[in-house]
């Protein structure tokens, strides 16, 4: 079955992509289960291949505390990279809200993968990079977008 | 004597008929009447906080809910900022009224 189109492999040969996805294994995860908690020890990186992941944060909302969505991520997505970057804590919790399937690379067997092939090492880490700079970015608009609505709540 | 014992029996019996005829209904009305108790909330196990605590569930789904409309929104807006950047792009509106 060739590799999967996916943002993490994303400039790897097909050699390469299906090297990177041998070392990976697969994973269900069931509708409404919760697949790494806020603050929990980050050792995997997760990649869709199929169905949903919500990212949470909690937030009181009248009084109760309520897993409020801050992203998505769909088939090809990457998710968890605080498995790769220190200090290796999620800083959201990811639930599956229809059956999802995924595939779940421990940190330790793609740190050792990579450092037998650099080449990899470069092209992942750089993916990972530009997925986390366009959450910052994306999150950057957003903020200034609220902060504008304050400005505008307040001094009309 | 015996016949006025006679008329005697049969309008007993003819008036018998008659109670049993109408009696029936207008007794069970009345003791219908007499059971119907005017409405009183109902206290046991405190169905009013159970009530109240449905309300507020509602309440808090219906905010997550447009919380959720409102942040899918807001990065598609986020989104098509980055795609083309421009003070406009930035500062245009979502279709969500903001939450806060």
């Amino acid at each position: 079955m060739p590799a999967p189109q996916t943002d993490l492999a994303n400039g790897l040969s097909d050699e390469a992509t299906s090297s990177l996805w041998a070392l990976g294994a697969s994973l269900r995860s069931e509708a409404g289960a919760t697949l790494f908690d806020l603050g929990a020890r980050a050792d995997r990186v997760f990649q869709v291949i199929g169905g949903r992941v919500t990212l949470t944060l909690p937030m009181q909302v009248r009084g109760r505390q309520q897993d409020v969505l801050v992203e998505e991520r769909l088939a090809g997505e990457t998710l968890g990279w605080s498995g790769l970057i220190p200090p290796h804590r999620y800083t959201l919790k990811a639930t599956t809200p229809v059956e999802t399937e995924l595939i779940a690379f421990p940190r330790d067997v793609l740190l050792r993968h990579f450092a037998d092939n650099p080449q990899v090492a470069v092209a992942v880490t750089r993916n990972v990079a530009m997925v986390i700079g366009h959450r910052l970015q994306v999150f950057q608009a957003m903020w200034l977008r609220e902060m504008q609505r304050t400005i505008e709540l307040r001094y009309s | 004597m015996m016949m006025f014992l006679s008329i005697l029996c049969a309008g007993t019996f003819v008036l018998a008929v008659l109670v049993a005829m109408l009696g029936p209904g207008e007794l069970t009305d009345q003791s219908n009447e007499q059971m119907r108790l005017p409405a009183q909330p109902s206290r046991f196990f405190g169905a009013d906080a159970v009530r109240r605590r449905a309300h507020d569930d509602l309440a808090v789904d219906m905010m997550l809910a447009q919380i959720e409309r409102h942040v899918r929104q807001e990065q598609a807006a986020a989104e098509a900022f980055l795609a083309a950047p421009s003070p406009e792009a930035l500062g245009r509106e979502a279709a969500s009224p903001p939450v806060n």
